[in-house]
């Protein structure tokens, strides 16, 4: 394991993303009337709430937060007949007729997000998904992308992208280990 | 013709209580352990695809206790399901093993699915989220010889009211035997909402809500809760100040809670962590010390996870032992109806009206619905629901569950067009006229051969040439990446993507000699899994499990029908990556998606269609790409 990690992202530069995000949002979706956001635990969701409340701060429009939780769905084992039953979601608002924001730390793979949409289809008809996510780092093992990026890895990086959150690890910080 | 328990409804009123009349007999036997061998001779078939024990276990117990037998295949999942067999073929077959099926399966409506198919009685013992009749036998059996009747009792229920089959199946039976209903969901396991509108559909009754808060309160006064007087079967819950409360207390008649039933946190179809839901009812000694809960009955379907404090156990009001010792005396007359009926050979079904169910190519909206699964045979599998603003929705036969129409068409003239305000009488016409064609999409639609009832001028975009020299482009591009061909699987999604992943296939072979596999995946239901390009119809499905998978689909929009795909692809196995390849992408999405490979971008507006025509499905064509706009009433409007 090499011994210095690379800092990609501290404090105030994951602030400015966040930020940043959130305008994009507000700048895409003149209608947040129907808006929601969706994290996928565990650090999607600190982001969720992050964003929801930068946007109130620029915007002055409560969105809800609500969440799901992919770990125990198992994507690399052999079950034919697997139903998306190790997934959870707590979503406590209906989904009906929304646009979605999912939200999460880490877009590699795309995996990830591939269950999120699954799960999300089966709480209700939305009207449509959005994907934010804090670090973009390529890599994608299926077809899908995120609409709103705080800082793009490149490809080429063999490093683990790491990212600890004040509310879960007591810091903010995203780097390459 | 068999009859089959597949939910409360398909028993009437006088049946279950003959059911009760002899399910108290044979409780009565069973004491003096004098039973009569009422099954003598006859052979119950248990086919469990979710694990249950309790239910099972009572359902062979009552078949051995009426000098029956059973046979049992427990553990379904790692047996002929796992080897890809249908549920449809397995019912048939299990059915001329034994004289009688119990089911449980994890899919909503697979009951129906195996009745359809069975050539003896099914029993359903749970079908996913849809219904659990004879768990509900049991509570109302229950409920009734400990109360001496059903009518007009008081019954709160609590817990998670939102997956629950179990649930379900109890609300719909209390309304319709006129008990009087307290919901006490926690937050977000609320009863969902098409649920409690078919509730008041079917039975004029609305119950009534209240928070875990409200019925603390109501443990320490029950008289905040009150009958309405203007509508007997209806209550009315004070739980604040509320206008002339005074006047509306002196009109109300005070009412007890007969039984207050707990439910679980359905964990297994998927939920919160309930430990973190402080909202979730909780009963303990304390909550029930309360001299207004003197009669009140404590009753749960079992197992239970802490919702009901096991200090409660010898309580004389908690039921739940007996209720779950009652389900042997109750299935063992259900069995007993059952195979009398069938040896009477009664005559067809009684009192379900007959739903009108057109010719549909639409999908249910349930994601665990059994249609979505397996092949259903039967091309009626919705009832049409006409709601009060004139409009519609599609009601699952199997499920149960709402799904919105979206297109409509005539079978006759071959025409279709978007369901809104202005085609509202012409679904009325075509359904009295049984000419009715339910679509998902105006694409299926038109691969189904119909036009819309108004054109705009069509302009070609791609003519023969310049779609061969894509698909071209599309193959290259592709094996620029792949090295390995024999880890490379094509999936075409049916219809016109499947034809053109034959061509990227063929254009492999040409230019590399190699052979690729071809699958075809349908997301508008039919097969699951991928099957083999121009696989008979019992060959095993394409393996993907550690394959590079190239889904390829003619024109991209909103990026559903892609996502559906995916989901396909992943229920069928575990592919190393997924890519996407589409010969146009026209942009308008709605999802996340994003394709791999693009033919052409065509920037289009929402109005206007992009149709694909491949001289393999249209004879009269060479291959061509036209756009129009057709004149959707939704923007007419």
């Amino acid at each position: 394991m090499p011994e210095n990690p690379t800092i990609l992202l501290d404090e105030p530069s994951i602030k400015r993303a966040v930020s940043r995000l959130a305008h994009e949002i507000i700048e895409r979706n003149p209608d947040l009337e129907s808006y929601v956001f969706v994290g996928i635990r565990s650090r999607g969701v600190p982001f969720a709430n992050r964003l929801a409340a930068k946007v109130r701060e620029l915007g002055g429009r409560e969105i809800p937060v609500g969440s799901i939780d992919i770990s125990l769905y198992r994507d690399d084992v052999d079950r034919p007949s697997e139903r998306i039953e190790a997934t959870s979601a707590d979503v406590p608002f209906s989904i009906d007729q929304r646009v979605v924001c999912l939200v999460d730390d880490v877009l590699a793979t795309g995996r990830t997000l591939r269950v999120a949409l699954d799960v999300l289809s089966g709480l209700g008809r939305l009207r449509a998904v959005q994907v934010a996510v804090l670090v973009d780092r390529g890599k994608r093992e299926v077809p899908i992308r995120a609409d709103y990026v705080g800082y793009n890895v490149d490809e080429g990086e063999e490093r683990r992208v790491h990212v600890r959150v004040r509310e879960l690890d007591g810091a903010d910080e995203v780097a390459l280990r | 013709m068999n009859r089959h328990v597949l939910a409360i409804s398909d028993l009437s009123d006088e049946e279950i209580e003959e059911i009760f009349r002899q399910a108290e007999e044979l409780e009565l036997a069973l004491e003096q352990r004098s039973v009569p061998r009422l099954a003598d001779g006859s052979i119950m078939a248990t086919l469990f695809y979710e694990p249950s024990t309790r239910t099972r276990l009572s359902f062979e117990a009552a078949m051995w206790r009426l000098g029956g037998s059973v046979i049992s295949a427990a553990e379904m999942q790692s047996s002929s399901a796992a080897k890809g067999e249908t549920l449809a073929d397995t019912a048939k077959v299990v059915s001329s093993y034994a004289d009688l099926l119990v089911l449980r399966h994890i899919w909503d409506g697979a009951a129906r699915i195996a009745a359809e198919h069975s050539d003896v009685p099914v029993i359903n013992a749970g079908d996913g989220s849809h219904e659990h009749p004879t768990q509900t036998l049991c509570d109302l059996y229950t409920l009734r010889r400990s109360k001496g009747t059903l009518a007009g009792l008081t019954v709160a229920i609590g817990g998670d009211l939102k997956r629950g089959r179990t649930v379900h199946s109890l609300v719909r039976a209390l309304a319709r035997f006129k008990v009087n209903i307290v919901i006490v969901p926690a937050r977000g396991m609320e009863l969902p909402e098409w649920f409690l509108r078919r509730i008041a559909e079917d039975y004029g009754y609305q119950p009534t809500i209240a928070r875990p808060d409200d019925l603390r309160a109501l443990a320490r006064d029950v008289h905040a809760l009150y009958l309405a007087p203007a509508k007997p079967h209806q209550l009315t819950l004070f739980t604040d100040t509320e206008f002339d409360l005074e006047g509306r207390l002196r009109e109300a008649e005070p009412i007890t809670l007969d039984a207050l039933y707990m439910t679980r946190p359905q964990r297994e179809r998927g939920d919160d962590a309930v430990e973190e839901n402080t909202d979730y009812l909780r009963v303990d000694a304390d909550t029930f010390q309360d001299p207004a809960m003197r009669h009140t009955l404590l009753m749960h379907p079992l197992p239970r996870t802490g919702e009901i404090s096991s200090a409660l156990d010898r309580d004389p009001r908690s039921v739940y032992f007996r209720q779950a010792a009652n389900g042997v005396p109750v299935r063992m007359a259900l069995v007993n109806f059952l195979l009398s009926q069938r040896a009477r050979s009664a005559p067809a079904q009684p009192s379900r009206p007959r739903p009108i169910a057109p010719l549909t190519g639409a999908r249910c909206a349930n994601p665990n619905c059994i249609t979505r699964r397996e092949d259903v045979t039967s091309e009626r599998r919705f009832r049409v629901h006409r709601e009060p603003s004139g409009g519609a929705h599609l009601v699952c036969v199997y499920c149960d569950h709402e799904t919105p129409l979206e297109v409509i068409g005539n079978r006759k003239s071959k025409h279709y067009n978007v369901f809104a305000e202005p085609m509202h009488g012409y679904l009325e016409n075509w359904l009295r006229g049984d000419t009715l064609v339910i679509f998902d999409s105006v694409k299926q639609a038109e691969e189904a051969g119909f036009r819309p009832y108004k054109l705009g001028p069509q302009k070609a975009i791609m003519t023969a040439e310049e779609i061969a020299a894509s698909i071209d482009e599309l193959t290259e591009a592709m094996l620029q990446e792949i090295t390995e061909l024999n880890e490379l699987v094509i999936v075409g999604v049916k219809t016109a993507g499947a034809f053109i992943a034959r061509r990227m296939a063929d254009r492999i072979q040409a230019a590399r000699g190699a052979t690729v596999d071809v699958g075809v995946v349908d997301v508008h239901g039919g097969r699951e899994g991928v099957q083999r390009w121009g696989a008979a119809n019992d060959e095993p499905p394409l393996q993907v499990d550690g394959r590079l998978v190239v889904l390829v689909d003619d024109v991209i929009n909103s990026g559903w029908t892609a996502k559906d795909a995916l989901s396909i692809v992943w229920r069928a196995g575990r592919p190393r990556a997924a890519r996407l390849a589409v010969l146009i992408d026209r942009g308008h999405r709605q999802l996340p998606i994003k394709p791999t490979y693009v033919g052409k971008h065509l920037p289009t507006a929402p109005h206007e269609r992009v149709r694909v025509r491949l001289r393999e499905l249209d004879k009269q064509h060479r291959d061509t790409v036209v756009i129009y706009s057709y004149v959707d009433p939704k923007v007419a409007a």
